[in-house]
């Protein structure tokens, strides 16, 4: 009987999903900095959960910029990645908030969505912040553009002596 | 003053050679060689920024350089040549002044030989000035050109087109320019 009661709950946590408490997240973030040769802007952020209660192996999702997305989970289950991407005109530099939601929460969440509600009253299990500095987008000015500018000052020079020498 | 045998004195053909086309052997290296550092700058632009392999495109490169070199020298010439006068004018004053104030002590020289002499000063000063007047606007000109043209107006050609387009055209018209006497 008390086998019997012990697989039952493993089965209800795996079909529910185990929950989290106290969680405590350690991230590592990416984000693209160089957007001279690409047109969108990545962002992956790689982390770690640990649970209070020492619960492992749990299903996340994530709601960032991008919509709500699965985050994907390492075969050991330790390791945890979430990634999206954004144009590089709309990725501005500056802090992008990472809500993690377990299986429950993911659920209330979406009920919330459905029912026009606010999702913030849904608590998430985690939040990471995801710094993005900004993506290097190119010089100002064209090198070329100052090459240009440079030849017409130069030739400029030039023709005004030239005018000078021959009145 | 033509001698009894139709030929010049020797006087007359250094005044000649003064006012003629023709430049000296010195100006000539020195505008040949000038032209053809000039001429090769372009192909540094093509071989690390446009990516043109500079061994396969050897034949193009020494072709184009070849006749950018002698446009480019013919229109320093031609530039020289019309320089030269206006600067001669523009110096004659202060060298004869400055060559007056020297000379005035040797009270034994003749007038026509201190003539000759500022003659012989202004015609080197001119020279020079003009030489070097050339060398600067032209190099001034045909940069100006190249840039121009390799980076706005055949700047969606492919590169080989684009140097060659650039560079001829740019020696090009600074030949056509030089001739022109204003």
């Amino acid at each position: 009987m008390k086998l019997f009661a012990i697989v039952l709950a493993a089965l209800l946590a795996l079909a529910t999903g185990e929950t989290c408490t106290g969680a405590q997240v350690e991230a590592v973030g990416f984000t693209s900095l160089d957007a001279t040769i690409v047109t969108k802007i990545a962002y992956i952020a790689d982390f770690t959960l640990s649970c209070s209660n020492g619960a492992k192996d749990i299903s996340l999702y994530a709601e960032t910029v991008d919509g709500i997305v699965g985050v994907a989970r390492s075969v050991d289950g330790v390791k945890y990645q979430v990634s999206w991407v954004e144009d590089v005109a709309t990725a501005v530099s500056g802090e992008r908030p990472i809500k993690l939601y377990d299986e429950q929460g993911y659920g209330a969440l979406r009920k919330a969505q459905r029912g026009n509600e606010d999702t913030a009253s849904v608590e998430p299990v985690a939040t990471i912040n995801l710094y993005h500095p900004g993506a290097y987008k190119g010089p100002w000015v064209q090198s070329e553009t100052m090459a240009v500018l440079a030849a017409i000052f130069i030739y400029y020079y030039a023709y005004t002596q030239k005018k000078r020498l021959m009145s | 003053m033509v001698s009894a045998k139709g030929k010049l004195t020797k006087e007359e053909e250094l005044l000649l050679q003064d006012f003629s086309r023709n430049v000296s052997k010195k100006s000539s290296i020195i505008f040949y060689f000038n032209a053809l550092i000039v001429s090769a700058i372009p192909i540094w632009l093509f071989w690390r920024i446009h990516m043109m392999d500079p061994l396969s495109s050897a034949f193009i490169f020494l072709l184009v350089t070849g006749i950018a070199t002698y446009l480019v020298a013919f229109a320093y010439i031609n530039t020289k040549f019309v320089l030269k006068h206006k600067v001669a004018q523009k110096v004659e004053g202060a060298v004869s002044r400055q060559l007056m104030k020297k000379l005035d002590d040797d009270k034994k020289m003749h007038k026509k030989e201190k003539d000759e002499r500022v003659s012989w000063k202004k015609n080197e000063v001119a020279e020079a000035e003009s030489t070097t007047f050339s060398l600067f606007y032209n190099n001034a000109l045909f940069m100006m050109l190249v840039v121009l043209g390799s980076f706005l107006v055949f700047r969606s050609m492919a590169p080989a087109y684009n140097y060659m387009f650039s560079t001829l055209g740019a020696a090009g018209v600074i030949a056509l320019f030089s001739t022109s006497t204003k």
